[in-house]
């Protein structure tokens, strides 16, 4: 058994030095981004093409692929730790203290709160390699339409009810019968 | 006999007089190679070109152990989704119902205990999605950001919340 893995790695030593010093004439006419010229023989030509291989992977991976679509998060990132610290002190206070401004202050942050966190959970649950290219889009467009139906309803019913804080209040203070 | 059937394929003596262009491929291997021009792969993600090629994916949440970092983490996205309802009714109901909310909230009839169970159950969500948000933020500046800080504020958290929640309850 060892006679035949010898001989066959002679073999190969040999071919890979005949390889080496063949013209590369398979890999002229090729595309190349953004390649100098390749030298007639040289064995970095296998460096040179890995390019091509860094590309593929940036585009099949789908993880470097988002992260290279959509622009910059890091605004929208900051704005949404600024509203959840906003509403820690905004709903004890809305409900402490209920009055029409804060109120609609809060009926704006807890939606934009609330879009976030189900359009992540779209996001990541609802995916298109799972559910089918479809039902992913049209989740999405569940998660605008519910917001968008949470917020009119929120402002809608602090302009003709009560309020998000004083409904609360009434809700919390039901006495036992 | 694999022996043989090597020595069998390559060319005893050796030749040293090349009528045509040699072809270095065929004389070093005993398969012989085809070039072909460069064709770029499929422009496919990792997960199509799996399940173009039928293959089954690994099992991960059925054997994966439970540990008190999911947990916590998917309870927190379970109770913003719970809160994210309580705030979609009341908006979509104050659109759609043909009385205020206020009218339904005055035809509550409940017992003290069934009250204050209603009351707890009902607040829990706020009260854990209330503490572990401020643990995530707490986490976004860049504190208690190791295993050991997890559990902590993991256990912090829980405890301040049931707390919160009995307050409230008794409110």
């Amino acid at each position: 058994m060892a006679l035949p893995l010898m001989l066959r790695s002679a073999q190969k030593a040999q071919g890979y030095s005949c390889i080496l010093r063949c013209s590369p004439v398979a890999f002229k006419n090729t595309n190349y981004v953004s390649l100098p010229q390749l030298p007639n023989r040289t064995s970095s030509s296998l460096v040179q093409k890995t390019p091509i291989l860094l590309q593929s992977k940036i585009l099949t991976n789908p993880v470097m692929r988002c992260m290279s679509e959509g622009g910059d998060h890091r605004m929208k990132w900051t704005i949404e730790r600024l509203i959840s610290v906003g509403l820690i002190g905004l709903l004890p206070l809305t409900i402490a203290t209920p009055n029409p401004i804060l109120d609609n202050v809060t009926a704006v942050a807890v939606t934009l709160h609330i879009h976030w966190g189900i359009e992540a959970m779209a996001e990541d649950y609802l995916r298109p390699i799972v559910v089918g290219n479809a039902i992913s889009k049209a989740a999405l467009i569940a998660v605008y339409i519910v917001s968008t139906v949470t917020l009119g309803g929120l402002l809608y019913f602090n302009y003709t009810d009560i309020g998000i804080g004083k409904v609360i209040r009434k809700f919390w203070a039901v006495q036992p019968c | 006999m694999s022996v043989v059937c090597r020595l069998a394929s390559r060319r005893v003596t050796p030749q040293l007089i090349f009528y045509n262009k040699p072809d270095y491929l065929t004389l070093s291997r005993h398969v012989t190679l085809k070039a072909v021009p460069y064709k770029p792969p499929p422009e496919q993600d990792h997960d199509e070109h799996n399940l173009k090629l039928g293959r089954p994916q690994s099992p991960h949440l059925s054997i994966y152990a439970i540990q008190l970092t999911s947990t916590l983490s998917i309870t927190h996205r379970m109770t913003g989704g719970v809160l994210a309802g309580y705030a979609f009714l009341l908006g979509g109901g104050a659109l759609v119902l043909p009385d205020q909310i206020s009218h339904y909230v005055d035809a509550i009839q409940l017992g003290s205990a069934s009250l204050f169970t209603a009351k707890f159950i009902l607040a829990f969500p706020f009260s854990y999605h209330f503490c572990n948000g401020i643990r995530h933020l707490i986490w976004d500046l860049g504190k208690f950001l190791n295993l050991q800080g997890v559990y902590t504020t993991g256990y912090a958290m829980l405890g301040s919340a049931v707390v919160m929640n009995i307050v409230l309850s008794a409110m």
